[in-house]
């Protein structure tokens, strides 16, 4: 989630790998060596969930 | 598999509420691959009735989807199946609006069961009257944007895509939130004038795109710590104050451009006080110690390098003056309701006036973690009474105080009900009266305005110190807590005491500890 300090280091670079193309089959039958980067994914979005859920409980929130 | 890129410029502009379009399609394209990457969680367990349907990715990628899939996942969780959905996006009413080529084309979700997870209570299914309503104020919204505000518009147009109406709040003009699980959506009570529709659709989209902005990279480290938000009454996570200052300076920006067409009083009032007040946000942000990441320094220093541009743009003086006051007014009031003074501080401080010693060093007060409620400030309203009147005046009474009121906006209170609700109280209330306003004709009639707040209005310092002064020292042993701080506040409004400024709790705590009470200005000059 930081500025990336290999090849180019005017980019900042997610953890998020971006899927937007792919189907949810594709996405079922996606071969072990990308799991990983999948993995890391759900689990920042997880993350996320949960943060959000927490800050949504108050009255009105737009976080 | 590629992982998403901000270029450093990107993430600037994004961070100055300025992206561009290609961020916005990669902001869009990261909220589809959340929404796969949920349901294929879903997926994994079960298979749910809807996929069957072979969902397009028009449906994959629609708020409502993140809103499920967010349910769903959280069902699951805690042991339950998750809810399905014959139907993903369902059949509520979707409202076009096009001017000079540009299109917001929005559905008025009154259907969807998980309406409701966007945080606020939502109406039932809207009537024929109610959809023409809807589409008649953004319709006019609509102009005024692409007309007057066409950068904003576009973004708008980019992210927007549905909005949830939900049921008006009693205290408020008008209410609105938005949720991280829903990109592109947002919930808001039915608008009532076109103005304040359009801030707060701006608003609103700025936190949609911060919390997208958040997926992608953590710009705040987690912390407990809670502190003050120049548009909440409640102490708030850093996360919070970031997520005030991204949408507020939206609403600056709007009423920057406002103020630069038309000159009006009441919008170089709210461009004066966000401005300052985006800009003290991010500044605390910036100076708190690792409350940010790198990324989050470099999307904060964007921000502020934004507002910092228009501090010093010229606006009228005695404005400048009132919107200083207001913030400081606020920040006043939090200070009294969320900072608590020890008991030993207390002591140690009564213990020192009572022996002619200088006050003792304290530590810091704790922070009080408040419950979100609307607080009604009088005198914030009467500040907009006064700015809507004196352009009246101006302007030789050609309009009517209901066009008046109207232009205006109702201003901050009803742009943004989530950040500002205690402005939203303010024009909410009985509404200021005139009450020792002797004759200023650009104050409301009646009476109950505190003379003290009259004169501040007015400029009119050594007045309205008297006045407050004279206030708390009279005040009755039945005199409410919130009476003694309002008038606290609005001393330390026109008093040059620095205590009453920057630590007024530390004077409450000792004026209410010493009996006989001493003279309440000897004690802000010891505390000074």
């Amino acid at each position: 989630m930081d500025r990336t300090t290999g090849v180019d280091p005017s980019q900042w670079e997610s953890g998020i790998v971006d899927i937007s193309e792919m189907s949810l089959e594709e996405l079922g039958t996606l071969p072990a060596g990308d799991e990983s980067a999948l993995a890391n994914s759900l689990r920042r979005v997880a993350e996320e969930l949960i943060d959000a859920t927490e800050q949504i409980a108050g009255f009105n929130s737009a976080l | 598999m590629r992982h998403f890129r901000l270029a450093d410029r990107d993430l600037g502009t994004l961070g100055a509420g300025r992206p561009s379009p290609g961020t916005l399609g990669e902001l869009r394209k990261a909220q589809l691959s959340r929404h796969l990457l949920l349901l294929s969680e879903i997926l994994r367990a079960e298979t749910p009735q809807w996929y069957a349907t072979s969902p397009s990715r028009t449906i994959l990628a629609d708020p409502a989807t993140g809103l499920y899939a967010a349910t769903a996942i959280a069902t699951m969780r805690s042991g339950g199946r998750p809810p399905d959905r014959p139907v993903l996006v369902g059949t509520a009413p979707v409202v076009t609006v096009t001017c000079d080529d540009l299109t917001l084309r929005v559905r008025l979700e009154d259907a969807d069961p998980l309406r409701d997870r966007l945080g606020l209570p939502p109406t039932g299914r809207l009537s024929p009257a109610e959809v023409a309503h809807w589409e008649r104020l953004l319709s006019e919204s609509w102009q005024l944007l692409v007309r007057r505000h066409r950068p904003a518009a576009e973004i708008l147009s980019e992210v927007l895509r549905v909005i949830v109406p939900v049921q008006p709040d009693p205290a408020a003009h008008g209410i609105s939130a938005t949720s991280a699980h829903a990109y592109g959506a947002m919930a808001m009570s039915a608008p009532t004038d076109p103005v304040s529709l359009a801030v707060g659709l701006l608003h609103e989209t700025a936190h949609s795109l911060l919390n997208a902005t958040t997926l992608l990279f953590d710009l705040v480290r987690p912390s407990r710590t809670l502190g003050y938000s120049p548009w909440r009454d409640d102490p708030r996570p850093a996360s919070g104050v970031l997520h005030g200052a991204y949408a507020y300076l939206a609403v600056a920006r709007f009423w920057r451009t406002e103020a630069a067409l038309d000159g009006s009083r009441p919008a170089q009032f709210e461009f004066a006080r966000w401005r300052a007040a985006v800009a003290a946000a991010a500044d605390s942000l910036l100076a708190g110690d690792g409350v940010l990441t790198a990324a989050g320094r470099r999307f904060v220093g964007a921000l502020r390098d934004e507002v910092g541009q228009w501090l010093e743009e010229p606006v009228d003086g005695d404005v400048v003056r009132l919107a200083e006051g207001a913030n400081l007014d606020h920040r006043v009031r939090w200070r009294l309701r969320s900072l608590r003074v020890s008991e030993a501080s207390t002591r140690a401080l009564v213990d020192a006036w009572q022996h002619g010693r200088p006050p003792p060093d304290l530590p810091e007060p704790e922070v009080v973690a408040g419950v979100r409620r609307l607080e009604v400030s009088g005198r914030l309203g009467l500040v907009h009474e006064w700015l809507r009147a004196s352009d009246l005046g101006e302007e030789g009474g050609e309009e009517t105080g209901e066009e008046a009121g109207d232009q205006a906006g109702d201003q901050a209170g009803d742009q943004a009900g989530d950040e500002a609700g205690e402005e939203a109280g303010d024009e909410a209330g009985a509404g200021p009266r005139r009450d020792g306003a002797q004759g200023d004709q650009r104050l409301p009639a009646g009476g109950g305005v505190r003379p003290g707040d009259v004169a501040w209005l007015g400029g009119e310092y050594g007045t309205g110190q008297d006045a407050y002064v004279s206030a708390l020292e009279n005040a009755g042993v039945r005199a409410s807590p919130s009476e003694i701080d309002a008038a606290l506040a609005g001393l330390a409004l026109v008093s040059g005491r620095a205590a009453l400024r920057e630590r007024p709790e530390v004077v409450r705590a000792v004026w209410a500890a010493l009996w006989p009470r001493p003279a309440l200005d000897a004690l802000l000059e010891w505390l000074s």
